[in-house]
């Protein structure tokens, strides 16, 4: 599970993507920053495939992910870029949170 | 891109924001400007703040190097957007010939030995980012760079992997060098929050 940082601008960051009103819920939106962050292990909520896939490609393999075909199903371009910037940030803070995490033990 | 609208324009605000910038900047503005300012409420502003900190805010990195740690995290990602954009900056800072050397070998490059380990470091985070922990650290510190300085970096990388992963998800449209190359000198000296918008 993806710790909230402590870096007041990263927090910052991390609180908008999960709790500013959008087409998707914020509870949509935290489900998304925590797959990300953490893996298919957590679910984004039931029906919800293609979106879980593209948020996997956001973490894991950006290039992949496939924003065209959630648009041509029928997802609005806002869905689809809350979702990307979601997943994004939720990869993006994973990957240092263990040595930010680190770094703060050697601080103490 | 590949969200239109978003390109495009969408909405009086958005449209009214990338007018202001195609006017300051005397050109179409790039996808990652039209992406930051599209409902910046959500990503784009507190976003642009956070850049803004790690690569300009007080720090015993110069501005050039931090580019420079920017561009080596968006060309470990494979990020062509981000990559072309940042190494504009960093080669306007610390001249082409140090930047290109730094990409292509950052153990050779003729950098300082503090900015070396923050590149080795940052190598590392890019390969296996749960294998960097207090031991990689403690080494970082032995090779010249402070906690602070460490700090700094990793929050370079933490946002440059959160750019990265937009950029090619919704698919930037990279312009020619020239373009980056004109936009470099107004980024390297204001930054990257641009206040009211």
């Amino acid at each position: 599970m993806l710790i909230p940082p402590a870096n007041p601008q990263a927090r910052a960051l991390y609180d908008a993507v999960t709790t500013k009103p959008g087409e998707t819920s914020a509870e949509l939106r935290r489900r998304v920053v925590e797959r990300a962050a953490s893996g298919p292990g957590v679910t984004i909520g039931p029906a919800m495939a293609e979106l879980e896939a593209f948020v996997d490609a956001v973490a894991l393999d950006p290039r992949a992910a496939d924003a065209a075909g959630l648009l041509e199903r029928g997802h609005s371009e806002d869905v689809v870029f809350e979702v990307a910037v979601a997943a994004a940030v939720g990869a993006g803070l994973a990957r240092v949170e263990g040595a930010l995490e680190a770094l703060r033990g050697l601080k103490q | 891109m590949r969200l239109r609208g978003v390109a495009r324009g969408h909405g009086v605000a958005h449209r009214l924001k990338l007018g202001v910038v195609r006017v300051v900047s005397g050109g179409p503005p790039s996808d990652v400007v039209r992406l930051l300012l599209y409902r910046s409420e959500l990503f784009g502003a507190p976003l642009r703040r956070y850049i803004h900190a790690a690569l300009r805010g007080p720090s015993e990195w110069t501005a050039g190097e931090r580019e420079l740690f920017a561009t080596f995290v968006s060309q470990c990602n494979r990020c062509a957007f981000c990559t072309a954009a940042h190494r504009a900056v960093a080669e306007r800072a610390l001249g082409d010939r140090v930047v290109r050397a730094a990409l292509d070998d950052w153990r050779s490059a003729p950098v300082s030995g503090p900015v070396r380990t923050a590149l080795g470091l940052l190598e590392r985070l890019c390969r296996a980012p749960e294998a960097v922990g207090e031991a990689e650290l403690r080494q970082a510190i032995a090779g010249g760079v402070s906690p602070e300085g460490l700090e700094n970096v990793l929050h370079i990388a933490a946002v440059f992997n959160v750019i990265n992963r937009v950029a090619d998800a919704l698919g930037f449209d990279v312009p020619p060098p020239a373009v980056f190359a004109h936009e470099a000198e107004t980024l390297l000296r204001l930054g990257y929050d641009y206040g009211p918008l």
